[in-house]
C-alpha cells in the first residue's frame, strides 16, 4: 500500500522505526505464568464447589462463574430453567447472591454523599430500612442500581450489581477523593465478608423458621435485622427481585458453604431447589424488574424506563440531574420501556428490532425500537419481552413488528405493561 | 457461631517452595487520621505492635499492623478475636470519624517458604522487590499476576501474600507456577 501510494518499488519505500522489543521474543516470554489453569482467574463464592458437584452449568459474570441453572440427569438445561422458576413460583428456591456487590459507606457526611450518587434520597433511610436506588452518571445514563440498607446513624451498605462492585467502589472513592475531598466518608469494599443466599417462594418463611433463631413476623418487607438463623450469624434483608416472599441472608463467608447446606437440608420437607441466574433473569422479567446491562447500555435515562418516582424532586442536586433537564433527555420522543407479547406467544429474538417504515439516509430500513430482555415465561406459558419503543408508554395494545435474524420472516408483538406478573405486588408483600 | 472455614483450608504445596494457606486469619480495614493517637494507642493495644511507617508492617507472631494507604491500615489478629477488637476500637475512637469493617471472611493469607520466595514473587508482581528496595517488614499493597494482592516480607525465605477469598485458588495455583518455573537468578 505504502509503496502504491508513495508511487515508488517496494524496497524503496524504507523501513518502519523499530519499537521495543528490539529482538524477537517468544510469546510464551509475554504471556508468563497467565496459561493453563491460571490462564485468567475465576472468582469463586463460598459455595462455588457445591454448584459444581451439584449439576451447576456455569456462565460467565465478570470473572465470576455463577450457575446458570442446575441440570439434573435427563433434564436439558431449558427443562431444568422451567423447573426451576415453577419451583420458586410454588415452594423455595435458593440463589447464591454472594457476588452482589456491598460497600460500606460511613461517616458524618455518608448521607449527603449518597444523595449525590443515587437519583433518590437515602439521607433519609430509617435505620433498619432498606430502600432501591439508581445511580447515574454526570452525562445522566443509568450506571448502577441496588438495594441499600441503613445500618446504623453513620453507615449505610450500598448493594450494587455483580459487574457493579469494583467500577462503584473505584467510582466513589474517584468522587471522594478528587472532588469531595473535605467530605468526611470512608468507604470500604466488604463483597467478599458475606455469603449471600436468596430465600425466594411462598415456603421462604416456613424453611427460616424452622432454623429458627428470629422472629421472621417481626420483619416487614422492605426491612433488614441482624440476628442469629440456625446457629449462623445473618443479617436478614427482606428484600426481593423475584416477586415472591424473599429473604436475602448474609452470613460471613467461611460459614457461607455449611450455611447453604444448612438450608438445602432443611428445606428437603419444603420441596427447596437451588435457581441458577437464568431462572433469577425470568422471574424478575416476569415482574417488569430491570436489569443493568439488558435494559440500560450506557445510552439509557431512568426516564427511559418509567423510573420517574425514583429521581427525588427533593434534592436540589445529584450526579445525572443537570443532563436529565437537556431537550434530548427531556424530550417525548425517546425510546421507553414496554412490555412486548408476541401475538403467536413465540420467544422474540434478543436484541431484535421493531422495523418502521422506510429507509434512512444511509438506506437502512428505519426502526422504532428494541429488544431488551426476552424469554420463555414458565409461569405464563408463552414468550415475554421488555424493549425500548418509540414514545412506547403512549401506545399500549399497538401491534409492531421485528425482524428476525430470517430477513423473510418477522414476528408481531403487542405492546403491554412491563409488569407480566402480579403486579398488585400481593406475592412479595405478604 | 457455625465453624468458620478459610478460603483454601489450609491447601499447601510443598516444592523447593512451599505454597501454604495460613487458614483462618482475623483482619479488619481500619481508615481514620493516621496521625491521631487513639488511633494508634488502640491498635497498639490490639496488637502489642508499634504503629508502622508508610509502606511497612509491623508484625509479631500472630498479630500485626500493616500500613495500606494514607488513611487505612490492616489490623491482623487472631480470627477469634475480631468482635472484641472492634468492640474496642469502636469504644477507643467513638465521636471520630473512622471506619472499621471485619473482612476476615473477606481475604485469605498465604505464605511462600524457600529458597528462592523473593523471585517467585518477583515474576509475579510489578513492585521492584530487589534486596536494595524491598526488605523483611516492607508492605505492598499490589499486584500478582492479575489480580490485587497485599504482601510483606518476613526474611530472606518467607513472603506472606493476602488476597481476596475469590480468588485464593488463583494466587495459590499461581505461586505454584511461579515456583514450579524455578528461579531465574537475577537477584
Amino acid at each position: 500500500m505504502l509503496s502504491n501510494a508513495l508511487n515508488t518499488a517496494i524496497p524503496n519505500v524504507g523501513t518502519t522505526t523499530f519499537r521495543p522489543p528490539y529482538t524477537p521474543i517468544s510469546m510464551a516470554a509475554i504471556a508468563g505464568a497467565a496459561r493453563d489453569g491460571v490462564f485468567q482467574p475465576l472468582r469463586k463464592t463460598p459455595m462455588s464447589d457445591w454448584h459444581n458437584a451439584n449439576g451447576a452449568d456455569n456462565e460467565p459474570v465478570g470473572q465470576w462463574r455463577r450457575p446458570f441453572a442446575y441440570v439434573r440427569a435427563g433434564e436439558t438445561v431449558h427443562d431444568a430453567v422451567n423447573r426451576e422458576v415453577t419451583n420458586a413460583r410454588s415452594n423455595i428456591g435458593l440463589l447464591d447472591a454472594s457476588t452482589l456487590g456491598k460497600l460500606i459507606v460511613k461517616g458524618p457526611d455518608a448521607g449527603k454523599f449518597l444523595d449525590m450518587l443515587y437519583t433518590n434520597m437515602m439521607s433519609n433511610l430509617a435505620v433498619g430500612k432498606c430502600r432501591y436506588g439508581l445511580m447515574c452518571s454526570e452525562n445522566g445514563f443509568l450506571m448502577d442500581d441496588g438495594v441499600v440498607a441503613r445500618i446504623s446513624e453513620d453507615t449505610w451498605l450500598c448493594h450494587t450489581t455483580t459487574g457493579g462492585a469494583d467500577r462503584i467502589h473505584a467510582w466513589m472513592e474517584d468522587w471522594l477523593q478528587c472532588e469531595w475531598w473535605d467530605w468526611k466518608v470512608y468507604v470500604a469494599n466488604v463483597t467478599e465478608q458475606w455469603a449471600q443466599v436468596a430465600v425466594v417462594g411462598p415456603k421462604a418463611k416456613l424453611l427460616l423458621d424452622k432454623l429458627g433463631g428470629m422472629d421472621l413476623t417481626a420483619l416487614p418487607f422492605m426491612q433488614w435485622q441482624a440476628g442469629k438463623i440456625g446457629g449462623f450469624d445473618a443479617r436478614v434483608f427482606r428484600i426481593s427481585f423475584s416477586g415472591e416472599l424473599s429473604y436475602e441472608i448474609a452470613v460471613p463467608a467461611g460459614q457461607g458453604r455449611a450455611f447453604w447446606e444448612a438450608l438445602i437440608a432443611a428445606g428437603e420437607e419444603f420441596g427447596v431447589m437451588p435457581y441458577g441466574t437464568e431462572a433469577l433473569h425470568i422471574m424478575r422479567a416476569e415482574k417488569g424488574f430491570i436489569m443493568i446491562g439488558d435494559e440500560t447500555d450506557g445510552t439509557v435515562i431512568p426516564q427511559d424506563l418509567n423510573l420517574h418516582w425514583a429521581l427525588s424532586k427533593k434534592k436540589d442536586d445529584y450526579l445525572g440531574k443537570r443532563a436529565h433537564a437537556r431537550s434530548f433527555m427531556d424530550n417525548p420522543d425517546r425510546w421507553r420501556l414496554v412490555g412486548l407479547e408476541t401475538l403467536d406467544g413465540s420467544v422474540l429474538p434478543d436484541g431484535a428490532y421493531a422495523i418502521a417504515d422506510g429507509s434512512n439516509a444511509n438506506g437502512q430500513r428505519n426502526t422504532q425500537g428494541r429488544v431488551t430482555s426476552t424469554y420463555h415465561s414458565p409461569t405464563l406459558g408463552r414468550g415475554i419481552a421488555m424493549g425500548l419503543v418509540h414514545r412506547g408508554p403512549d401506545r399500549m395494545g399497538e401491534v409492531i413488528t421485528f425482524n428476525t435474524v430470517d430477513d423473510a420472516k418477522t414476528v408481531a408483538a403487542r405492546i403491554v405493561d412491563p409488569v407480566f406478573y402480579d403486579k398488585e405486588g400481593a406475592k412479595q408483600n405478604v | 457461631m457455625s465453624d468458620a472455614i478459610s478460603a483454601l483450608q489450609g491447601r499447601s504445596t510443598a516444592g523447593e517452595v512451599t505454597i501454604r494457606e495460613a487458614g483462618l486469619c482475623g483482619m479488619i480495614t481500619l481508615r481514620g487520621d493516621l496521625s491521631n493517637a487513639k488511633l494508634r494507642a488502640v491498635c497498639k493495644k490490639i496488637t502489642g505492635q508499634v504503629f508502622p511507617e508508610k509502606r511497612k508492617i509491623a508484625l509479631g507472631e500472630d498479630r500485626g499492623v500493616a500500613w495500606m494507604s494514607p488513611d487505612e491500615v490492616l489490623v491482623m489478629l487472631p480470627y477469634a478475636e475480631v468482635t472484641d477488637a472492634l468492640a474496642q476500637i469502636d469504644a477507643a475512637l467513638a465521636g471520630q470519624h473512622y471506619l472499621a469493617e471485619n473482612v476476615s471472611d473477606a481475604r485469605a493469607l498465604i505464605h511462600v517458604e524457600g529458597d528462592f520466595a523473593r523471585e517467585i514473587m518477583a515474576k509475579l508482581t510489578p513492585a521492584d522487590l530487589h534486596p536494595d528496595s524491598f526488605a523483611a517488614g516492607d508492605f505492598r499493597r499490589s499486584h500478582l499476576g492479575q489480580v490485587a494482592a497485599a504482601f510483606w516480607m518476613v526474611d530472606a525465605d518467607r513472603f506472606a501474600v493476602v488476597c481476596f477469598r475469590s480468588v485464593a485458588d488463583y494466587v495459590h495455583d499461581l505461586l505454584v507456577a511461579s515456583a514450579k518455573a524455578g528461579p531465574v537468578g537475577v537477584f
